[in-house]
């Protein structure tokens, strides 16, 4: 009770007892404005400031004299090659307005390399200071206006150091829009697979030669040998590791599309449904796409089809993959319940 | 008999003003105030009151003075207005006096000027006049205009 009691009184919280015959009530009071952040300490001109630990990636410190070509201006923004990527610069004392624009004559940056919702920038302070947890503490709404700052902190000195938001500096220097499509682009040229929003897996049916999934549905993509189908019940399965895969024939639940060629192997994309391997029978799998921001994706009627989105102005549909499993469950469920028997393999139509 | 007010009265630039002392929290002197860059030109920063955050007005720009330098005289007064603390940080401060209401009047039709929203209304003292504000008006009345200059 004691340590409860010394740690609720230290984030400012208190507890109350009170005692009855009927027994204890313990009432603990937590402040509700309370949360506790790791930030990065900077300075700025004369201030401190607060980075967020969560937004910070890295810190750089560039030389101008080691390799002059580093920072270049692209439109009139400030860039920077790291590790042969571009990182915009925001340069904070200039976006805060403590110093008037363009004053950088050559010396030494502090780049804090930052991330906020997908758009990464180098932010350049005048001095990295120290790490520190800080207590944020909420500032009133006129200064919340423009979104810059999270909030304010009290530090050991007794001073108030402001805690800054990243995104709503990236904001306020109005560069997001400009990076984010930025990285649009480089994503997908670039197959940079950790910074897409949405990857999609291309396959083909034949008949149907645009199809995707999303890859997060997607468990393993497999090759099997028309021989080792096996049937059970009404279903086509396969022994598949420890467990037994169940296939579903794609065709028959796509609208647009015809059945696979008879070839001796197939294509399976495996997904797991309920904890089990589902084999979802394609006629080829071609490529992953990768699309950042915003998936549009247009309903469609068609049956098995999720929507189409247009990826490279091509037209993908996207399928429905628990609108078919839902199909083919209630399928198998109108059947007539059958002993479950091994048979050899039967070609679907 | 007439009814009696208490208001603690301060000096910005050319206005004497007064608020009224049940309004206020406290006085203060030798106040370290964290300027937030990119706020409105009313607001002079943040600052701490043991723990707690303040957020501290510019009474001369709030009522529309020229030059604002906040020197060691500068004192902050403190109030409460809608669960938040605001500091009001005047040039100086003077006594706090006990007058009768018998001398207020409202403030004049043609009295239009920067803040003066605030004013609810004038004292006639010997001499010169006590503009009478209400803090919470002061602190509702702050726009968005910012600083042309660095803040």
């Amino acid at each position: 009770m004691d340590v409860v009691r010394t740690n609720l009184q230290n984030i400012g919280g208190s507890v109350e007892v009170t005692s009855s015959p009927l027994g204890t009530c313990f009432k603990l009071k937590i402040p509700l404005t309370l949360a506790i952040m790791p930030t990065l300490f900077v300075r700025c001109a004369a201030e401190r400031f607060a980075i967020p630990q969560s937004n910070l990636l890295e810190m750089v410190r560039y030389h101008p004299g080691d390799n002059t070509e580093r920072l270049e201006y692209l439109y009139g923004v400030p860039v920077f090659r790291l590790r042969e990527k571009l990182v915009p610069l925001i340069f904070l004392a200039q976006s805060l307005e403590l110093r008037s624009a363009n004053d950088w004559g050559g010396e030494t940056l502090n780049i804090a390399v930052v991330q906020s919702s997908g758009v990464r920038f180098g932010l350049v302070v005048d001095e990295v200071l120290d790490m520190q947890e800080v207590v944020v503490k909420p500032m009133v709404a006129i200064l919340r206006s423009r979104s810059i700052y999270s909030g304010a902190t009290i530090l050991g000195d007794g001073r108030v150091a402001l805690i800054l938001d990243i995104e709503g500096v990236a904001k306020n220097a109005c560069i997001s829009g400009k990076i984010r499509e930025y990285q649009r682009k480089e994503a997908v040229s670039g197959h940079s697979a950790a910074d897409a929003e949405h990857a999609l897996l291309l396959f083909e049916l034949s008949g149907d030669d645009r199809l995707a999934i999303p890859v997060n549905q997607v468990e393993r993509l497999e090759r099997i040998e028309r021989a080792d189908i096996q049937k059970s019940g009404s279903d086509s399965v396969i022994p598949y590791g420890d467990e037994i895969m169940k296939l579903v024939w794609l065709a028959d639940y796509v609208d647009g599309s015809r059945h696979v060629k008879k070839n001796a192997a197939l294509s399976i994309i495996v997904h797991y449904a309920d904890g089990l391997p589902i084999g979802l029978v394609v006629n080829q799998i071609n490529d992953i796409v990768y699309v950042s921001g915003q998936l549009n994706i247009t309903p469609s009627h068609q049956k098995g089809h999720l929507g189409c989105a247009v990826i490279d102005e091509q037209v993908i549909n996207v399928i429905d993959v628990d609108g078919i499993l839902l199909a083919h469950n209630s399928r198998f469920l109108s059947d007539v319940p059958r002993l479950s028997q091994t048979v050899t393999v039967e070609e679907p139509l | 008999m007439s009814a009696r007010e208490v208001l603690s009265t301060f000096l910005v630039g050319s206005f004497y003003c007064g608020i009224r002392t049940k309004e206020v929290f406290e006085l203060t002197k030798g106040l370290e105030i964290t300027p937030v860059p990119l706020s409105p030109l009313a607001i002079l920063g943040l600052l701490n009151l043991r723990g707690q955050l303040v957020t501290a007005i510019d009474m001369r720009a709030r009522l529309g003075c020229e030059s604002r330098h906040i020197s060691a005289d500068s004192v902050g007064i403190f109030s409460k207005q809608s669960g938040s603390l605001y500091s009001f940080v005047v040039d100086s401060v003077s006594e706090i006096l006990e007058l009768d209401e018998d001398d207020f009047e409202p403030p004049p039709s043609n009295l239009v000027g920067v803040g003066l929203d605030a004013v609810i209304g004038v004292y006639k003292m010997p001499g010169r006049l006590l503009l009478v504000l209400n803090p919470s008006k002061l602190v509702s009345g702050i726009t968005a205009e910012r600083a042309s200059e660095s803040g």
